[in-house]
């Protein structure tokens, strides 16, 4: 009941803050609306690495997965001519390099973070180098309008609305990984992995194949989310599309404590704070005093005061980012 | 002693060696699944970057920062933390150069003679406190430095477009550009784009060798990163260690940037894109985990990568291909010094198979 009213709470509190901007000329609308698209890639990236690093790897490579199949996923829509399957190539691909690092994590005894080092500095010069080998145009890509995967416009009370299905998807996703992670004795086996793998080896769960299913559908969302920021969001590719988009989904999973429904929360505020710069920076009376370098800055420093801010008192998994090695 | 330690240096060496050749073959993959010619693109590549003694020139151009970011990220890496941060200190480093080289000695020009010395100091000090922010958040927050550091690279960024786009710093006659260090801020040019700021980078990084390893602060410093419980028990102050680390790093990070802009002829500025500081930082943390985090081996591998780097440019002329090849192949060999394993297991292999 105490968490409803929490809820209700932080409802009341979004309207009177989109309430107040309209002040300043922001369609409140549409600015939900950008919210939610800003949010979708970060919420499904966040989801990934909360039930990743619930089992005890650590995937810093998120931004670099987001990127590459952001790419990977146009190419994919272009090759087969419809949008989904395009977002269904991202959400492959991610898994894809998922399943490899969850294997270096696991057999290879990897160095968790310096492997994701790797999978961002590679996606920094494969993306361009993709984008060149497939178009012949360097930097940028712009699909025919066709084959996006664009949101379907739903009219309530006359008040037009995009939402795409997966926004939706994403929300019952942070649903079900909820039930999953507290209500099922699947979750209990994911965070013995997490806590105490030597214990969990010898109580029969096998360590490494959840720790690298995991790793593999965690990467696959975030994949997902790479592929819906060209396919849906953006219309489009840029080798740098994911502006660090990872990584404010990995303050996403801090911020939370690895729990799946303030990551979503954490996702929508994060999103928000992007789509408000995005808004206010082409608002007429404010982009010409304020520049929009400094307007950009905004999901930046919410992600860090927020971080900051929660992440007192939050407990992670004991052997989060350690190799568990068997005896 | 001295033969133990031979042993130890040339296997780390084969190891290496190992994560260039590995990370060289899946690249080949990638290239031949687009349609390349591997052997095109391998020859452009290095001829451009190592085999003629102009390309050796540039590639020694190219590496002069990429050794200090590699230093950078290796010191605070010796202390245990992940300072990805180098690349957006970098860009702050080249701010803090142009400002002082160009804006204030122009101002105030009693200053001139000492204008180089003037803008390296600028560029270090801003470095180091664009780091102390993301330190600060580490070390009393609780906020790990891969998130915190990332949000300073992306603020570093947009406040520096700013700066060198539309702000202060921009060229009044050149609005693509940022100012011009005057003529006194300048290093001197050995060739085409080498300059002796080269020199100040190796002393730099062998001044950084002696203070890890030779140092009280030194061995603090790699006592936190091996074990930061056991450095409290030995009396360390961790806290301030682990700050101090990360302040050197963001020093040496911002001293990069001022390189670029105070050794890097014809321009002598940078881009109001910033251009000529993206992605330094970056290259520089695979510069150190390339040369395992050693300050000496990194100015080897810094010749590497700068010869990559510079060999990738000929790409886009003779095989139309990306230059950013380059960096593909650097996050491939990162990815298998990350796994140190698969070396192990290959060479005992081997070395059952020979006996």
């Amino acid at each position: 009941m105490k968490l409803l009213y929490k809820y209700i709470l932080l409802i009341l509190c979004y309207i009177i803050v989109v309430m107040l901007l309209r002040f300043i000329g922001i369609d409140p609308v549409k600015l939900t609306h950008s919210a939610l698209l800003s949010m979708t890639p970060l919420a499904l990236a966040a989801l990934g690495e909360v039930v990743n690093e619930k089992a005890g790897l650590v995937n810093i490579g998120l931004d670099g997965i987001m990127l590459m199949t952001a790419a990977i996923g146009v190419w994919g829509a272009e090759a087969s001519g419809i949008g989904y399957i395009g977002l269904l190539v991202g959400l492959l691909v991610g898994g894809l390099i998922g399943l490899i690092l969850g294997v270096m994590s696991t057999y290879g005894k990897a160095i968790q973070i310096i492997a994701g080092i790797g999978v961002n500095i590679f996606a920094y010069g494969f993306t361009p180098y993709f984008i060149m080998a497939m178009w012949k145009f360097p930097g940028i890509r712009i699909p025919p309008k066709e084959v996006l995967a664009k949101p379907r416009t739903i009219v309530l009370n006359g008040v037009y609305f995009d939402i795409s299905e997966v926004t939706i998807l994403t929300v019952l996703l942070a649903l079900i990984f909820y039930y999953i992670l507290h209500k099922t004795p699947l979750g209990l086996r994911i965070k013995a992995c997490g806590e105490m793998p030597e214990a969990a080896d010898v109580a029969g769960i096998g360590v490494f194949k959840i720790r690298i299913i995991l790793s593999t559908l965690g990467s696959a969302l975030a994949g997902l989310g790479g592929a819906f920021m060209s396919l849906t969001w953006f219309g489009g590719v840029v080798k740098e599309i994911s502006a660090g988009r990872g990584f404010l989904a990995l303050g996403c999973v801090v911020a939370s404590g690895l729990e799946p429904l303030p990551a979503l929360g954490f996702a929508f505020l994060f999103g928000f704070a992007e789509a408000l710069a995005y808004s206010v920076a082409i608002t007429p009376g404010v982009k010409e005093i304020v520049p929009y370098h400094f307007v950009y800055l905004l999901p930046y420093i919410t992600v860090l005061v927020v971080v900051s801010l929660f992440m007192r008192g939050k407990r992670f998994p004991r052997a989060l980012g350690l190799p568990y090695i068997k005896e | 002693m001295a033969i133990l330690i031979l042993k130890k240096t040339l296997s780390r060496v084969a190891e290496t060696v190992f994560a260039l050749l590995v990370g060289l073959i899946l690249s080949a993959v990638i290239i031949v699944i687009h349609g390349y010619s591997v052997i095109d693109t391998y020859y452009w590549l290095f001829y451009g970057g190592f085999i003629y003694y102009n390309a050796i020139l540039d590639a020694l151009a190219f590496a002069t920062p990429l050794m200090l970011t590699g230093t950078a990220f290796a010191v605070a890496s010796l202390a245990g933390l992940f300072n990805i941060g180098v690349e957006g200190q970098t860009y702050v480093g080249a701010i803090g150069a142009i400002f002082a080289g160009a804006l204030l000695v122009t101002k105030v020009s009693v200053l001139k003679p000492i204008a180089l010395p003037l803008a390296l100091l600028f560029s270090m000090l801003l470095g180091a406190l664009w780091a102390l922010g993301p330190a600060i958040l580490k070390v009393y927050f609780g906020v790990h430095e891969v998130i915190s550091t990332i949000m300073f690279n992306w603020m570093s960024f947009y406040i520096s477009m700013y700066l060198v786009s539309t702000g202060p710093l921009v060229d009044p006659n050149r609005p693509e550009k940022s100012l011009t260090v005057v003529e006194e801020a300048r290093f001197s040019v050995i060739y085409s784009i080498l300059t002796t700021s080269i020199y100040l980078a190796v002393i730099i990084v062998s001044i950084t060798y002696f203070l890890l390893w030779h140092t009280k602060l030194g061995f603090e410093i790699r006592t936190c990163g091996i074990n930061p419980d056991a450095a409290r028990y030995a009396g360390i102050n961790v806290k301030k260690t682990m700050l101090l680390a990360f302040i050197i790093s963001g020093a040496l990070a911002g001293l990069a940037g001022g390189l670029i802009v105070t050794g890097r002829p014809p321009k002598w500025a940078i881009h109001g894109t910033l251009g000529d500081v993206v992605n330094i930082g970056f290259d520089g943390i695979g510069v150190a985990l390339i040369g395992s985090n050693h300050p000496l081996a990194i100015i080897f591998s810094s010749i590497l990568i700068g010869g990559l780097r510079n060999g990738s440019r000929l790409l886009e002329p003779y095989v139309k291909m990306s230059s950013e090849l380059s960096r593909a192949i650097i996050g491939l060999i990162i990815l298998v010094i990350a796994l140190p394993e698969l070396y192990r297991y290959i060479s005992k292999h081997l070395r059952g198979r020979l006996t």
